[in-house]
């Protein structure tokens, strides 16, 4: 059988070691300056009609 | 309101801060000491995405009140590294088995993880399992977790 470089066997994900040491950025793990920040206000009116 | 200083060990440093008393451990780890490994899942104690190490014990830090922890011996993922950033054999083995996709629920995982072991050094399939049953993780079904958790043992 041909050797394969990647089929079969299990490859380490390229991020792991990010992910594992908590060094992983995730959206809420970003600061940019001037940030803005939203908030979701709900309506007090439930089945309301346009 | 009123700041108050608590005092305790942060990864192995002694640390002062000056903090508002209804911050969360979670909400000073993250916000005001930016050491985002910390994760914030569901806010209120349920998934184990915020875990730390309390003088080794895990705990929820996103219920935890920070000034509890005066005193006390603080570790947080990013603490798990040794000094010249070598991987803790819990993360090595997280690697190899495949424990990781998203990741988001990985810090807390070990962190819990670790806890278990220092308690139990050779834990048994079902130790494990009651040793993470406070963390969620939505992507791997645990089983590579539960088999990462073995391998760092030794097993």
């Amino acid at each position: 059988m041909e050797e394969f470089i990647n089929i079969g066997k299990r490859i380490p994900k390229m991020d792991a070691e990010e992910k594992v040491t908590g060094k992983a950025i995730y959206i809420h793990d970003l600061k940019v300056p001037g940030m803005l920040f939203g908030e979701i206000l709900y309506s007090p009116h439930p089945m309301q009609k346009y | 309101m009123d700041k108050r200083t608590l005092s305790f060990i942060l990864n192995g440093d002694p640390m002062e801060v000056e903090i508002e008393p209804h911050l969360t451990l979670l909400q000073l780890l993250r916000d005001r000491l930016e050491l985002t490994g910390t994760k914030e899942g569901c806010g209120m104690g349920e998934c184990g995405a915020c875990t730390v190490l309390l003088d080794g014990k895990a705990i929820n830090s996103c219920i935890f009140p920070a000034l509890e922890a005066e005193g006390k011996n603080v570790v947080t993922i990013e603490g798990l590294t040794d000094v010249h950033g070598n991987l803790h054999p819990i993360q090595k083995a997280f690697i190899e088995k495949g424990a990781i996709q998203c990741g988001f629920c990985t810090p807390g995982m070990v962190l819990s993880a670790k806890a278990l072991l220092e308690e139990s050094p050779k834990p048994t399939e079902e130790e494990i399992r009651n040793g993470i049953a406070g963390n969620l993780c939505r992507c791997t079904g645990y089983i590579q977790i539960i088999q990462a958790v073995k391998a760092a043992s030794g097993q």
